[in-house]
């Protein structure tokens, strides 16, 4: 259908025309409905983007005949950013001219989005659109919408552009910007003036682009506005400075350049300013870092003045690798075509025919150090000592360039036969690293070296490799260890016959034995006994019981160490078994701890220092006690002094009625606070404090300061006063401070007016239950009417009766 | 009555498709049309037509491989013309290095194409 519309031609034939009229009729009916509207929109949209040409502009024109434009326009008046920006996408992209005058009004909207489609419709719907857009746009141009408004520029046939200098005084920097653009886009450079004076411009962008435009159109009269702005441009600038310069400057401007090359700190810059140098006059600033002076006097002919003349070595006076001494005939060896010339310069390289050394098997190798003496300025040679025994002598320069010989292809003849036999020849050693070196209880045997290889060196070798690990078979190594371990002495301690007096360490005691002189104490302790289930309590008694007398009898110790040597010598030989045997479960035992014997006195010494540092009037109960039983006249009378000490404490300091000191809040606050600040705390003492705040008041009374004792006196009456009040009328807590005040207000007045106040009325203790009877309708709304009047009696009459009351009080 | 030339057009869009054979039906040419490389072949299996328009990108086989294809596989001499969309030069320079004869760049000008078409038929 689309198809038919877009390639019917007026020429067509009459059944053509007929079709055409009826696909007219036909497809406006169907665009009645607004989903093939939208559908048909959509089809035309699409193919808008792959056809071109006469085509295209059908297309267009369908779009518009066919009404589907008035869709567009209507989204243009939505509220929605998204589909007033869908609107004006079709209207541009179907180049809907009549949507010009409505879109450009988007052009300064607030929404982006919207203010950038219509940018772009704006410039493509009308060729002047560019100039409204440069002219009205308020807002900033992105680099992004000025590329896309170029593209559409660029785009347009037959498009004549603006001059875009009248844009350089825009308000809009980035009008001026665009504007530079597209000057130097479009090549308009009759505006030199206007850019050579946008290079002054604050914004950086804008004075790049302007020197750019000034490169661009070769503005030679921008130079010296550029020199006198460089230093106070950013490195960026300067070096587009610099390339300007560089491009259009002439000679008058090397001394700027070398200027800045000399006094800029920033690298890039100097080496930029050097390069201008450089182009504006060519080869006039050279390199001079890390130049070798050496090389930069050396001359290829320096070589040449030593060899003044040359020799001429004739093939045939060479054979078997022999230089001949004379020259002789020899024709049998030599070929015709080895007569060659060979030259070789005097002195650097002189090889005699003698030297000349036939059999590679007698070169020896030169083991004598060579070090040459280096001294640039003075030539020297190196001469090789007779005792190097080599054949060559030659003299050489170092500073001479390597020797070149010709190739002497025929003279030498290296028989490659002989070199291998004599490989042959050479005698190999193999040596093969044995320990000979193993322990004696390991006894490892040793395998026998193989024949032929010299085991003479194998003490040597094994004092260099005693370090090495020595690896054994498990079974050779498990026998041997069993047998050869040595003896472990029991852990049984043996004490000397000396008398040892041992008294710091602690040891246990029986209950039994304990004889406990400090009476009247309870001491509780307990044995601790292993958990173990084999081990029985009654053994190991008998064993402590037994050590104890052997101990007491021979020394006086006051500690036993009780090692279970005997149960500790079963467990060794247990460990030593293998693990087949079975562990024998040792009676495993903590030995008791044990204390120092102390006399009563002692610890009676020791309970009081702990009492009288620890204790208070709690412990007067058992000074007591202590008194009544004590023996000694002198702890007696530190009892005394200490029930003394502890009484005196009771009666001062703590009050026999048990409740505490109270808490003042304001106290600690004075303590800090100056004069003004105390001043201001103590009006909130009415307002919040209570019975504590009086006491605290009371103190205050007594203040040096007037205005502190004043104000305390005033205040101290007003919370009385607000004391009474509240004793009287029952204030709950969850009041506020104003509804406290309003209470304390409404008190006062009932009680100058002498009015009491009413009973709270419940309104929810209501009591009635339902009866049978029904009440005739007057005589129930008799009873309301009572019921009514009664409550209107209690609450009204109070407030009524208030006025006269007040009325009779003036009156006295 | 002449009997009319028989034209290929492969092309994957839709709606370009049946735009261009609609206009080239209307210029006098036999138009089978193909969605991509694979009803290409089938065609060309069924029958050699007396010229391709084809486009470059396509399912299955590219435009370019069909060029290889004919050219060297089927060895049919039958002018190609290209339809390139923008930005594809190195594919444009590659058909013609394989063989095609003309191309043509999106968005396509359907009076153009038929004018290059009617020139490659008359140069048989």
């Amino acid at each position: 259908m689309v198809s038919e519309f877009l390639f019917h031609e007026a020429e067509s034939t009459k059944a053509e025309n007929t079709n055409y009229i009826n696909l007219k009729i036909e497809i406006r009916e169907l665009l009645k409905e607004p989903v093939n509207r939208k559908l048909f929109s959509e089809i035309l949209f699409d193919l808008q983007k792959d056809v071109s040409g006469e085509t295209l502009n059908r297309l267009h024109k369908l779009y518009v005949d066919l009404g589907l434009d008035q869709d567009a326009f209507a989204k243009l008046k939505s509220w929605k950013w998204h589909v007033v920006s869908k609107g004006i996408l079709e209207l541009t992209k179907m180049e809907v001219p009549e949507s010009y005058g409505v879109i450009k009004k988007y052009i300064n909207t607030k929404k982006g989005v919207i203010r950038k489609q219509a940018e772009i419709a704006t410039a493509t719907l009308k060729h002047e659109g560019i100039n409204y857009f440069l002219d009205t746009t308020t807002y900033k141009i992105s680099e992004w919408q000025q590329l896309k408004l170029l593209d559409v520029l660029r785009n347009f046939e037959d498009f004549q552009p603006p001059r875009f200098k009248v844009w350089f005084t825009s308000n809009n920097k980035d009008v001026v910007l665009f504007a530079l653009r597209l000057a130097k886009y479009y090549n308009q450079n009759d505006a030199n003036t206007s850019i050579t004076e946008l290079v002054k411009h604050r914004n950086n962008q804008i004075k790049t682009e302007a020197i750019q435009c000034i490169r661009e159109f070769n503005i030679v009269e921008a130079v010296e506005p550029l020199k006198n702005i460089f230093w106070k441009c950013t490195v960026n600038i300067k070096l587009l400075i610099l390339g300007a310069v560089a491009s259009l400057g002439k000679e008058e401007d090397v001394v700027f350049l070398q200027l800045v090359a000399n006094k800029d700190s920033n690298f890039t810059v100097k080496s930029k300013a050097l390069g201008a140098i450089n182009t504006i006059c060519p080869e006039s600033v050279m390199p001079t870092k890390g130049i070798d002076e050496k090389l930069a006097n050396s001359s290829w002919k320096e070589v040449m003045e030593f060899s003044e003349e040359y020799i001429l070595v004739k093939p045939e006076l060479i054979k078997n690798n022999e230089l001949l001494e004379e020259e002789t005939d020899i024709t049998a060896d030599i070929t015709e075509a080895s007569k060659e010339v060979f030259v070789l310069p005097i002195k650097e390289n002189i090889i005699e025919d003698k030297d000349l050394v036939a059999n590679v098997n007698d070169i020896e190798v030169f083991t004598e150090e060579i070090t040459p003496e280096v001294n640039e300025k003075e030539e020297e040679t190196i001469n090789f000592s007779e005792s190097a025994n080599t054949n060559l002598n030659f003299e050489t320069s170092i500073d001479s360039s390597p020797i070149h010989v010709e190739s002497l292809e025929n003279t030498f003849e290296l028989d490659a036969t002989e070199h291998s036999e004599n490989i042959n020849d050479i005698t190999v050693v193999f040596e093969e690293i044995l320990q000979t070196n193993t322990p004696s209880e390991l006894d490892l045997p040793i395998e026998e070296s193989e024949e032929g290889i010299d085991t003479s060196e194998d003490d040597e070798l094994e004092k260099e490799l005693n370090f090495l690990p020595i690896i054994v078979d498990e079974e050779t190594f498990s026998n041997n260890i069993i047998e050869n371990e040595p003896e472990q002495e029991p852990s049984v301690i043996h004490f000397d016959e000396e008398e040892i007096l041992i008294d710091f360490l602690p040891f246990i005691v029986d209950e039994q034995e304990e004889n406990v002189a400090v009476t009247g104490i309870e001491v509780i302790y307990d044995e601790i006994v292993a958990d173990n289930e084999l081990s029985t309590q009654e053994t190991v008694k008998q064993e402590e019981s037994l050590l104890i007398s052997l101990l007491k009898e021979d020394f006086d110790l006051d500690f036993i160490p009780i090692i279970e040597s005997s149960t500790e010598n079963k467990l060794i030989k247990d460990d030593t078994a293998e693990v087949a045997d079975t562990i024998e479960v040792v009676e495993a035992v903590i030995p008791k701890a044990m204390f120092p014997e102390m006399t009563f006195e002692e610890e009676a010494k020791q309970l009081l220092d702990d009492i009288e540092e620890f204790g208070d009037q709690r412990e007067v109960s058992l000074l007591n006690e202590l008194l009544e039983n004590e023996e000694y006249n002198h702890l007696s009378d530190r009892i005394q002094n200490i029930l003394k000490k502890f009484n005196d404490n009771s009666n001062s300091s703590v009050p026999e009625n048990k409740d505490l000191k109270h808490f003042c809040v304001f106290e600690d606050l004075f303590r800090i606070c100056d004069t003004e600040a105390k001043l201001i705390l103590m009006d909130e003492i009415v307002a919040v404090g209570d019975e504590k705040e009086i006491l605290f008041l009371n103190s205050l009374l007594e203040d040096n300061n007037i205005n502190i004792s004043s104000k305390a006196e005033k205040l101290l009456k007003e919370l009385q006063n607000k004391m009474m009040v509240q004793n009287i009328l029952p204030i709950k807590n969850t009041k506020t401070i104003s509804d406290e005040k309003v209470s304390d207000e409404y008190s006062r007045l009932m009680n100058e007016l002498e009015i009491k106040p009413a009973d709270s009325i419940n309104f929810f203790d209501v009591e009635f239950e339902f009866s049978d009877e029904v009440l005739p309708a007057d005589e129930s709304n008799e009873i309301a009417d009572e019921a009514e009047k009664a409550d209107q009696a209690s609450f009204l009459s109070n407030i009524c009766s208030f006025s006269h009351k007040i009325i009779d009080k003036f009156n006295g | 009555m002449l009997e009319k030339k028989k034209l290929l057009l492969a092309e994957d869009d839709e709606l370009l498709a049946s735009l261009l054979n609609f206009r080239l039906q209307k210029g006098g040419y036999d138009v089978t049309l193909s969605r991509d490389g694979k009803e290409v072949k089938e065609s060309l299996a069924l029958a050699i037509p007396d010229i391709i328009v084809s486009d470059i990108m396509m399912p299955y086989f590219s435009g370019i491989e069909l060029i290889d294809f004919i050219r060297n596989d089927l060895k049919l001499n039958i002018p190609i013309i290209i339809i390139s969309s923008a930005g594809n030069e190195d594919n444009v320079l590659s058909a013609f290095e394989l063989g095609a004869n003309d191309f043509i760049s999106k968005p396509v000008n359907p009076s153009e194409l038929l004018v290059r078409v009617a020139r490659e038929m008359n140069k048989m």
